[in-house]
């Protein structure tokens, strides 16, 4: 555990001219770690994942992969650290292209980070990355819309999975699940941990789920780092304001078990 | 597996009787030189202009031409113009419309305020000076109208790039690092591909139309050679005499366009029908 | 606070009986015999994923149900009136002043155009024929009543001058300013941002309570139920599997999709990891199997469960469940 997995300081990022979405966010992620991002929403949470992702460019800051920036590599090195962490979204059914079979959807990332491998080698090792997380043979040449809400989320892990990344950036992963659902993809997530050393950043709003599976989590709010710790610290004993209400906001009933 | 409830698309009867009309014309046009025909540039000045007969089903022009034979070799240009016209627009309008969404912001305002500009301009006037300055050629008809029919293609495309630019899906390619023009292939290409066919279906009337009324103006195809809008023309001036000059290859046009409208129409709704089965 | 209820009549209970649906070109019905019975001033759960027929259900007794839904069978009483086979005339006379209703998204539940004001007093002025002046009152002390700061502002405003949060409350106001006898809330807090989440639901209660009205809460989180109604009932693949008093579901449990959904669930204590969960998903209506539509999932399924449609087994004042496996436990 010397050098973190991903470090990032000082980031700033804005849209246009309008005032900035996060400012002076800092954080570091060790390999094998989950770490929750907390926030209401709009506290620019998604917004971080999505610029470690690459899809927004910051206006200052630092993103470091394994202590090397990010922007100061060539374009065969980018290309590289973009494999090694892939971005889950919140909703599955939009996250894949409605015209596409699911099995190329899965083979698509091979064409970038792997492009000397045959067509029928990439659909191989899409096949197996889908078999891996419990997906039937019936299901590769289905397109999304034949596919169940959980199913389709386990597809978009296969998809991230098949470039063998270090970590997963992911966006509220199940809260468009249904509830009985939400579990299977926890547990997922937590056996990916530990069967592949995966680290993971995961956005979310619900503090139950950071409990449950971060092993560290930030609350977020306006766009800034408030808080740091243990989730179950967190909960029992929040010291900012932000915390507090994003705790006071859970449905507890204490249950007598 | 999905729970959506796919509804029965309700049968449309237009659809289906334009579609078969433009499959009869269609294919009319294609089997013309292989049909046992009068040659439709055979004249024969002591017949003259005769009215419909057996011998000539659309009778004859001035000039002892065969009607049926002209409307029918007539066709074939008005319906190539048709759709080679229509090819050139959508060319240019989904390249121009696609990079206009993809680039966004600077580009895109740029790019579509020439769209505004050109949309300003006296189109046809833009035609008929191209056809005087180059020549009457058959080419320069196609590039002519393909090149003022592109503007409205270029709006739709980009507006649905717009859309499908922040969708998870093309966000989800963007960030593996998918090269710009195989995402642009892979995923918008095929997504937008609906909404192209139907506006390309909407847009080969108007550009016949726009060819008729060239060829009317006597700025269209070259004679012998004729069109529909040609022999509109040429039968204008004898309309009082003989007036299956202009009525024949009048109402042909008049039907065919129609049916072109209402296919376009159907197809359209059949496709929102497809995107909302509930 | 509030007014004097204009009828003075026992309220009856609204009750849901053996409510079937079907829609066309599914072979299964999508609701398959729905009872629930609303008391007079109480609160009721209705907890169920998504496709289980929770909202259709809430749908049906307000008469908003999508065209093409079938009727197959069963009814929705409130005392001798059967509501699904009302002309859409006494539909409307009992909408807003029998029945209230509060739906998932805020955003798109008022009309942009006009202000909340305006809306807000439409059935005040045009039903019940109150006066303009008298109608903004009974406005302002709803408003009041659902914690709008500055209401005679929010009266004046449109809708997009209100956050996500005060726009909800401004529709339970709405809801309720003809003193309906029941309000029923459709995911209420599901769209609004976390924080506000807890505010909008107090107020839901609080008005309810205030207004003793019978209060149906619809939600796919047994927590949050769990919290706020004394009553649940559990939903599953368009059918009733369990209901009872909240604290019985909660602590015993009895049907295994509830044992499986409150075990699967998130807490914010115990072991942290893994969590027992439910495999595989919910079927789609046409895969609906005969018997037990949770069979497929269930651990303790019998081979006869997936045939034979179980039967309720009562408890009493403890509510009920379909289970026959369980059934036979102490």
């Amino acid at each position: 555990m010397n050098t973190p997995l991903l470090k990032v300081r000082d980031l700033e990022v804005a849209y246009g001219k309008k005032p900035p979405v996060l400012k002076g966010v800092s954080l570091s992620l060790k390999a094998g770690e989950i770490l929750g991002l907390v926030g209401n929403s709009g506290c620019g949470k998604s917004t971080l994942l999505r610029t470690l992702a690459g899809l927004e460019i910051p206006r200052s800051g630092s993103i470091l992969w394994e202590g090397r920036e990010r922007v100061a590599l060539t374009r065969k090195e980018g290309r590289a650290l973009r494999r090694r962490a892939q971005l889950v979204f919140q909703n599955a059914r939009e996250a894949f292209d409605p015209r596409m079979r699911l099995v190329d959807a899965v083979a698509e990332p091979l064409l970038v980070h792997a492009p000397d491998l045959s067509a029928a080698r990439r659909r191989e090792k899409a096949e197996a990355a889908m078999a891996d997380l419990g997906l039937g043979r019936e299901l590769m040449g289905r397109r999304p819309q034949g596919v169940s809400g959980g199913q389709l989320q386990r597809v978009g892990l296969a998809r991230a999975l098949v470039v063998e990344p270090d970590a997963l950036l992911l966006d509220e992963p199940v809260s468009a699940l249904d509830v009985s659902i939400q579990a299977q993809v926890l547990n997922l997530l937590w056996d990916l941990r530990h069967t592949r050393g995966l680290a993971m950043l995961l956005v979310t709003h619900d503090l139950a789920v950071v409990r449950q599976i971060c092993d560290r989590a930030l609350v977020v709010s306006e766009g800034r780092i408030v808080e740091e710790g243990v989730p179950q610290q967190l909960l029992d004993h929040p010291t900012h304001e932000a915390t507090r209400l994003l705790v006071e906001a859970l449905p507890r009933c204490k249950l007598p078990s | 597996m999905s729970g959506a409830v796919s509804l029965p698309i309700r049968k449309s009867w237009t659809l289906r009787v334009s579609f078969a009309f433009l499959l009869l014309v269609g294919g009319l046009a294609l089997a013309t030189p292989y049909l046992d025909l009068a040659d439709p540039d055979a004249q024969n000045l002591e017949l003259g202009p005769t009215a419909p007969s057996t011998e000539h089903w659309f009778g004859t022009d001035p000039l002892g031409r065969d009607l049926l034979s002209r409307t029918l070799y007539g066709a074939r240009i008005s319906l190539l113009v048709g759709l080679v016209g229509t090819a050139v627009a959508v060319g240019i309008g989904v390249l121009y419309g696609m990079l206009a969404g993809w680039w966004g912001g600077r580009a895109d305002l740029l790019m579509m305020r020439v769209v505004d500009l050109l949309y300003g301009l006296p189109y046809m006037f833009f035609v008929i000076v191209l056809m005087v300055w180059f020549g009457r050629s058959m080419i320069n008809l196609f590039i002519g109208l393909g090149a003022v029919s592109w503007l409205t293609m270029a709006r739709i495309v980009r507006g649905q790039v717009l859309s499908l630019r922040g969708r998870d899906y093309v966000l989800a390619a963007r960030a593996t690092g998918l090269p710009t023009r195989v995402i642009l292939r892979k995923h918008i290409l095929p997504n937008i591909a609906a909404p192209v066919l139907v506006y390309a279906t909407l847009t080969v009337p108007r550009v016949m139309l726009e060819e008729a009324f060239l060829s009317f103006l006597g700025l269209g195809v070259q004679p012998p050679a004729a069109s529909w809008g040609s022999l509109i023309s040429e039968g204008a001036v004898l309309f009082r005499e003989y007036p299956w000059l202009v009525l024949v290859p009048g109402a042909i046009l008049s039907v065919t366009l129609l049916a072109l409208n209402f296919f376009g129409d159907g197809l359209r709704d059949r496709m929102a029908a497809e995107d909302h089965p509930a | 606070m509030s007014r004097a209820k204009r009828v003075s009549a026992p309220v009856l209970d609204l009750v849901w009986d053996d409510l079937r649906l079907r829609f066309p070109g599914q072979k299964n019905p999508v609701l398959d015999g729905v009872g629930l019975r609303l008391e007079a001033g109480r609160t009721l759960g209705l907890l169920g994923e998504s496709g289980s027929g929770k909202s259709l259900s809430t749908l049906a007794a307000l008469g908003l149900l999508p065209r093409s839904a079938i009727h197959v069978g069963g009814t929705i009483r409130l005392g001798d009136t059967d509501l699904l086979s009302l002309d859409a005339r006494a539909r409307r006379r009992l909408l807003g002043a029998t029945l209230g209703a509060v739906f998932q998204d805020p955003s798109t539940a008022l009309n942009p155009y006009l202000t909340v004001g305006f809306q807000m007093s439409e059935g005040l002025r045009r039903i019940d024929g109150i006066p303009g002046r008298e109608a903004r009152e009974i406005c302002l002390e709803a408003l009041e009543t659902c914690r709008i700061r500055e209401p005679r502002r929010a009266l004046r405003s449109r809708p997009h001058e209100l956050s996500g949060g005060e726009k909800q409350r401004v529709l339970i106001a709405m809801a309720t300013v003809r003193h309906p006898d029941f309000l029923l809330a459709d995911e209420p807090t599901t769209a609004l941002d976390v924080a506000t989440r807890g505010a909008v639901l107090e107020v839901l209660l609080e008005r309810g309570h205030d207004l003793g009205m019978g209060l149906l809460l619809v939600s796919h989180d047994i927590f949050l139920l769990g919290e706020c109604v004394e009553q649940m009932a559990v939903m599953y693949a368009g059918r009733i599997v369990e209901s009872g008093p909240t604290r019985r579901l909660l602590t015993s449990p009895r049907h295994p999709y509830t044992r499986g959904l409150l075990a699967a669930a998130p807490r914010l204590e115990g072991p942290r990891g893994r969590l027992p969960e439910i495999p595989g998903h919910p079927p789609a209506v046409d895969e609906r199997l005969p018997g037990c539509p949770f069979a497929p999932r269930c651990s303790l399924a019998l081979p006869s469960c997936a045939q034979e449609r179980p039967a309720w087994v009562s408890l009493g004042e403890e509510g009920g469940f379909a289970c026959p496996v369980t059934e036979t436990e102490g």
